[in-house]
C-alpha cells in the first residue's frame, strides 16, 4: 500500500478549509490549527474509538472512509474531507458512538487539549467555529 | 411577606435578584424573622439584607442570640453589625469574642473593637500581631495602620513585610491575607510588595488577590505588572477586573501596551475588551487609536470593544472623523483585494477550480472580513439597529431581502462615506463593480501577472504563501526569481511553500 505523503502546511490549510467546522476560519487561523495536527493512519477494520470511552481528539479524514456505529448498528459513514469526534472532543464527554475504519484511512488528528488552548487565545477562530456550528444547527444536520 | 420570608429561607431567590423596598416595615419584619432560623445559610442571607438597612433602626432589634450562634460565620457577621451601633452588651460580647476559639470570629471581633474604639483599641489589638492565624494578624495590622502612631504603624508594617516574605507552603494564606490588607489600607510601600507578588508568586490565589488589592488601592506602579497577566488564561479575568477597578489610571498603561508590538500578542488581544469596561473618554480614545492597528485580529477586537463601549456608555463621544477614516481605509483595502480577485478568479473561462486554491480562500476571507468590520464601524456612527437590520437582510440568503437591504443602505448613507462604502455592497453586475473599483483606485487595468506581483509585495505572510502556492498551481515559470527569494524566508510556512513550488516551475 502506498504511503500517504506528509502534507505541507499550506496543503493542510486547504484541506482544513474544506471541513465543516473550519469553513468560516481564515487561512491564518487555519495555519495555527494546521501546526497542531498530526498525520495518523488506520488499517481497515481498526477501531478508532469506542462508544462510552473518552475521546481526546478531532479527526479529519484525508483519504478513506470510516463507519460510525451505535448499539451495534451502522449509524452513518464518514468520508474524506469530513470530520468526526468533534462534539465529544469539544464537550469532553464519552463518545456516543464507535468509529471504525472501513478502508485504509489517512487523517489529521487534532488533539482536543491543543484545540482548547488555541481557542482560548484566538477569538476570531472561536467566532469562526461558532459560526460554522450555528450553520450546522440551522440546517438541522 | 410570608412568601418573601419563605423565599429567603429556602434561597429560592438571590439577593441581587430581589427588588426590595428596605424602608418597608413588613420587609424588615420578614427579614428579622429569617434571623430566627436555625440553619446557617438562611441566617447569613438575612444578615446580608440587614447590612443594607439603617443600623440605627435595625441593630437594637437584632436577636442577641446571633452572637452565640453555633455557626462561626454567623457570629462573625453578627458582631460586625452590632459594632455599627454598639451598646454596653456589645462591648462585653466583643471582649469575649476576642478570645473565641474560631479565628474568623476573633478576626471580626478585632475589626469591631477597632471600628468602635479606634486609637483606644490599639493596646488590646496589638498582641494579635503575633497570632499564628493570618486572618487575625491581618485584622490587627489593619487596625494599627489605620489608628496607630508612627511607632505602632512601623510595627504593623514590619508584620506585613514578614507576611509577604513568607515563602513556605503554609505562607500562601498569609500572602492572600496580606494582599487583601494592602488593598484595604493604602501605603506607598505596598506597591513594591504587590508588584512582586503579581510578577513572581507561583500561587494563583495569591496573584489574583494581589491584583484585586492593587486595583482596590489604585497603586499606579503595579498597572504594568497586571497588564502582563492579561496574557494567561488563569489570570486574565482577575487582571481585567483589577484594571477596570483602577479606572482612568490604568488607561495609559493599557494604551502603551496595545500599541507596543514588543508586547506579546496574547496580552494585546485582551486589551481592547479591558479598555471597553473603563468608563472614561481616555479609554474610548485609546480604542479609537487602536483602529490603526495592523494586526487584523486585534483591530477587530478594538472595533467590537468600541461598539460595546458606545452602547454601554452613551455619554462618551465617538470621534466620527476617526471612524470615517477607518471605514474609508478599509474600503480601499477591499477595492484592492477585489480587483486582484477578479483578475485572478473572476473570469469563468480562466477558472482553475477554486476548491484547491488557497489564494481564492485568502482573498474571499479578506474581503468578507472587511465587510464585517465595516458593519461594526458603521454601527458606531449610524443607528445600530439600522445597520444590524441591513446586515441581517444582506446575509439572509434570500434575494428579495438582500435587495431590500441594499436599497435601505443606499437611503441611509450620505456624502463621502456613501461614495466609499456603498459600492462594496452594491448588487450591480460584477464587470461594472470591477470597472468602478479600478476607477476608484485610479488604475487603468490589471492582469493576472500584475495581480500576483502586487500580492507578493504585501506584508501578510499568509497571503504571500497563498500567492506562491497559486503560482505553483498555475505553473507560472516567470515567477521563478521571486519565489527563489522566499527559499530563505524566516517564515516556516512561506519557506516550505516556496521549496515545493520551485520544483514545479
Amino acid at each position: 500500500m502506498m504511503e500517504q505523503r506528509r502534507l505541507a502546511t499550506v496543503e493542510k490549510v486547504i484541506f482544513l478549509k474544506s471541513v465543516d467546522i473550519f469553513s468560516h476560519a481564515t487561512i491564518e487561523e487555519l495555519g495555527r490549527v494546521a501546526a497542531l495536527t498530526e498525520d495518523v493512519h488506520f488499517e481497515p477494520g481498526e477501531t478508532i474509538y469506542r462508544e462510552g470511552e473518552p475521546t481526546d481528539a478531532i479527526y479529519l479524514i484525508l483519504t478513506g472512509r470510516v463507519v460510525v456505529e451505535g448499539n451495534g448498528h451502522v449509524v452513518r459513514e464518514i468520508r474524506e474531507k469530513q470530520a468526526f469526534g468533534t462534539v465529544a472532543a469539544l464537550d469532553r464527554n464519552p463518545a456516543v458512538h464507535t468509529v471504525k475504519a472501513i478502508d485504509p484511512v489517512y487523517a489529521l488528528k487534532l488533539n482536543a487539549q491543543d484545540f482548547d488552548d488555541i481557542l482560548s487565545v484566538d477569538f476570531e477562530l472561536v467566532r469562526a467555529v461558532f459560526h460554522a456550528l450555528c450553520r450546522i444547527i440551522r440546517e438541522g444536520r | 411577606m410570608e412568601a418573601l420570608r419563605r423565599s429567603l429561607a429556602y434561597r429560592e431567590t438571590s439577593l441581587k435578584e430581589l427588588q426590595i423596598d428596605y424602608a418597608e416595615k413588613g420587609t424588615v419584619e420578614a427579614v428579622l424573622k429569617t434571623l430566627e432560623e436555625k440553619d446557617e445559610p438562611s441566617v447569613l442571607f438575612g444578615l446580608d439584607l440587614m447590612e443594607k438597612l439603617d443600623p440605627n433602626d435595625i441593630v437594637p432589634r437584632l436577636p442577641g442570640g446571633l452572637l452565640h450562634h453555633s455557626s462561626p460565620a454567623v457570629r462573625a457577621r453578627a458582631i460586625k453589625l452590632f459594632a455599627t451601633h454598639p451598646d454596653a452588651t456589645t462591648l462585653n460580647e466583643i471582649s469575649q469574642m476576642l478570645q473565641d476559639e474560631n479565628k474568623e470570629v476573633q478576626a471580626q471581633a478585632i475589626s469591631a473593637a477597632c471600628a468602635i474604639f479606634k486609637g483606644d483599641a490599639i493596646a488590646v489589638v496589638r498582641p494579635y500581631l503575633e497570632s499564628p492565624d493570618s486572618q487575625v494578624k491581618r485584622r490587627a495590622v489593619e487596625c494599627l495602620l489605620r489608628h496607630g502612631d508612627a511607632v505602632t504603624r512601623e510595627a504593623a508594617l514590619k508584620s506585613i513585610r514578614k507576611m509577604v516574605n513568607d515563602n513556605s507552603a503554609k505562607g500562601e494564606q498569609g500572602l492572600v491575607e496580606a494582599a487583601r490588607l494592602m488593598g484595604e489600607v493604602y501605603d506607598p510601600e505596598f506597591s513594591a510588595h504587590l508588584g512582586r507578588l503579581i510578577r513572581e508568586d507561583e500561587s494563583l490565589p495569591v496573584i489574583r488577590a494581589a491584583m484585586a488589592a492593587a486595583g482596590m488601592g489604585k497603586y499606579p506602579g503595579v498597572v504594568r505588572d497586571i497588564i502582563l497577566r492579561l496574557g494567561s488564561n488563569t489570570t486574565k479575568a482577575a487582571a481585567r477586573e483589577a484594571l477596570t477597578e483602577y479606572g482612568e489610571i490604568a488607561v495609559k498603561g493599557l494604551r502603551d501596551a496595545l500599541f507596543d508590538s514588543r508586547v506579546s500578542r496574547d496580552i494585546r488581544v485582551n486589551i481592547p475588551r479591558t479598555l471597553s469596561k473603563i468608563h472614561s473618554q481616555l479609554a474610548m480614545n485609546a480604542l479609537l487609536g487602536g483602529l490603526l492597528e495592523e494586526d487584523r485580529s486585534i483591530r477587530f477586537k478594538v472595533i467590537l470593544a468600541l461598539e460595546e463601549m458606545a452602547r454601554r456608555f452613551a455619554d462618551l463621544k465617538v470621534d466620527r472623523e476617526i471612524i470615517e477614516s477607518a471605514i474609508m481605509s478599509d474600503a480601499l483595502l477591499y477595492y484592492r483585494r477585489f480587483v486582484i480577485f477578479i483578475a485572478l478568479f473572476g473570469h469563468p473561462e480562466r477558472s482553475l477550480g477554486h476548491g484547491e486554491s488557497l489564494l481564492y480562500f485568502a482573498l474571499t476571507d479578506s474581503m468578507d472580513r472587511v465587510k464585517e468590520r465595516m458593519m461594526w464601524l458603521l454601527s458606531l456612527i449610524y443607528p445600530t439597529k439600522d445597520i444590524r437590520r441591513f446586515w441581517a437582510g444582506l446575509n439572509s440568503g434570500e434575494p428579495n431581502k438582500q435587495a431590500d437591504a441594499i436599497e435601505f443602505l443606499d437611503n441611509l448613507l450620505t456624502g463621502e462615506i456613501k461614495e466609499y462604502v456603498f459600492p462594496l455592497f452594491s448588487d450591480a453586475p460584477q464587470a461594472q463593480r470591477f470597472r468602478a473599483s479600478l476607477d476608484f483606485l485610479a488604475m487603468g487595468t490589471i492582469d493576472t501577472e500584475s495581480a500576483l506581483r502586487a500580492l507578493l509585495e504585501q506584508d501578510d505572510m499568509w497571503l504571500i504563501a497563498a500567492t506562491v502556492w497559486e503560482i505553483g498551481i498555475r505553473g507560472l515559470t516567470g515567477f521563478r526569481e521571486e519565489i527563489t527569494k522566499f527559499l530563505n524566508s524566516e517564515n516556516d510556512v512561506l519557506r516550505e511553500a516556496a521549496e515545493l513550488v520551485i520544483h514545479r516551475i
